[in-house]
């Protein structure tokens, strides 16, 4: 495919962020295939490190230990092994829109599932929690869709489809549940990430329009993520085969 | 629910790199060296508070803004490619990308509107801290500044400290879409080929 020249032209406003959301990923994608436009981009970088060096002024003091207090909590992803992040073909434009689409569907029914009414304070802390980490898996989620190498693995379910979305360079993936029949009365789906013998859960997911998305960060190549039906608050490990295992590649 | 940590697979080494302090420090933390982070952080703060302060300009927003740079940028680190520029360059786009985030977001949209008319082109190396580093740093790109015509320096200018998208420049100076296009690229070439050669 010939890369249309005025593609180029966007590399400036690229660096200094001024393309529009639309604008950024069209010229992402052209990126990933333009081996000058990456150098290009990579040397006008350090024109906007002088430009944010000259306007540096020292921080509100409280920041340190805010920033700090977070990091301790917080998993850094795995670091990036040579060979495994081959370049691939972006998730194409036809499914893009239908990704987002599960997403926000998704996303809208994690924050009103997450805030069904309560009666007590506790209750009510756990929601807030619920809701704020809705937040950032959204955060996470958009910004995993917004990856030029993210890519949809869809395998039909029993009366559904499973669809996973999955970014090898982020080391992040997706199981959207707003393709899986609604989960068994006072159940859910869990998700898991499994690598050899262990499994880690990633989250719980209601199925059916209103369906959740299951988030997993650090992920690997090779890994699958695989999901249970579990009582509706999950379960420490499974304690149920998986409806379905779905293998990142 | 079962929480446990992947155990980190092994880093290549890259002695041959030459790198900076900074990229030196970034890719401790990248390795898993948590001790490295204090010192990290210590070196870019202020660059991205400073650069989250003057795009984001709102005082409460910039501290959020700046906190979630820096966590991110530990979380993140795995990512940061030496061998694709300097530590200052990632760390300063991931900071200069969410404080545009921030402002084109719909909480900030009355800040928009307040200074949609805002057409006066910043000049930050006017108005620098008292960082003796951040000073020469400010007379050089005053310097390659100076060297821009006036359409390439208020596009650009515009573009990066004010947060404007470039169809939003285009109306601000009144100027073709095309032409701010690649009125931006121009200057940031040509900013490149100076500060380089200096």
């Amino acid at each position: 495919m010939t890369p249309n020249p005025e593609v180029h032209t966007l590399a400036g406003a690229y660096v200094v962020n001024a393309l529009s959301e639309v604008e950024r990923r069209q010229f992402e994608r052209h990126l990933a295939d333009c081996a000058d436009c990456t150098e290009e981009v990579a040397s006008l970088r350090e024109v906007v490190a002088v430009f944010a060096g000259t306007v540096a002024e020292p921080p509100p003091e409280h920041l340190r230990a805010q920033v700090l207090a977070k990091t301790a909590v917080t998993r850094r992803l795995p670091p990036v092994v040579a060979g495994r992040d081959q370049p691939r073909k972006p998730l194409s434009r036809w499914l893009m829109p239908v990704a987002a689409a599960l997403l926000v569907a998704a996303t809208v029914a994690g924050v009103l599932f997450g805030y069904r009414a309560t009666s007590t304070s506790a209750d009510l802390n756990r929601q807030v929690e619920v809701l704020k980490q809705t937040q950032d898996n959204y955060a996470a989620l958009t910004d995993l869709l917004a990856q030029p190498d993210a890519k949809l693995l869809r395998k039909p379910i029993p009366g559904g489809v499973a669809t996973v979305v999955y970014s090898p360079g982020t080391h992040t993936a997706a199981m959207l549940g707003a393709e899986m029949p609604l989960a068994p009365h006072q159940h859910a789906y869990q998700g898991w990430v499994v690598r050899g013998d262990r499994m880690q859960s990633v989250g719980l997911s209601k199925g059916g329009k209103d369906g959740g998305a299951m988030l997993a960060r650090d992920v690997l190549t090779g890994d699958q993520i695989a999901v249970t039906v579990e009582p509706e608050n999950g379960s420490e490990q499974p304690t149920t085969p998986p409806v379905v295992t779905v293998t990142l590649a | 629910m079962a929480e446990r940590r992947w155990r980190p697979r092994a880093v290549p080494d890259q002695p041959d790199r030459a790198t900076d302090p900074v990229s030196e420090m970034l890719l401790r933390v990248a390795r898993g060296d948590d001790g490295a982070f204090e010192p990290l952080y210590d070196a870019i703060a202020p660059t991205v508070w400073g650069l989250v302060r003057s795009v984001v300009r709102d005082h409460a927003q910039s501290e959020e803004v700046t906190q979630e740079v820096l966590v991110e940028v530990w979380r993140v680190a795995a990512r940061f490619d030496p061998a694709k520029g300097s530590a200052m360059a990632w760390v300063s786009t991931l900071a200069h990308r969410r404080a545009v985030d921030r402002v084109r977001s719909a909480v900030a949209s009355a800040r928009r509107e307040q200074t949609a008319t805002d057409r006066s082109v910043p000049r930050p190396y006017d108005d620098v801290a008292e960082q003796a580093g951040s000073r020469l740093e400010a007379q050089r790109l005053r310097r390659c500044v100076g060297n821009l015509t006036q359409l390439q320096r208020e596009s650009v200018l515009l573009a990066f400290y004010r947060g404007y998208t470039y169809p939003e420049v285009a109306t601000l100076l009144e100027t073709p879409l095309g032409t701010v296009k690649t009125r931006i690229r121009d200057a940031m070439i040509r900013l490149r080929d100076c500060l380089g050669a200096s």
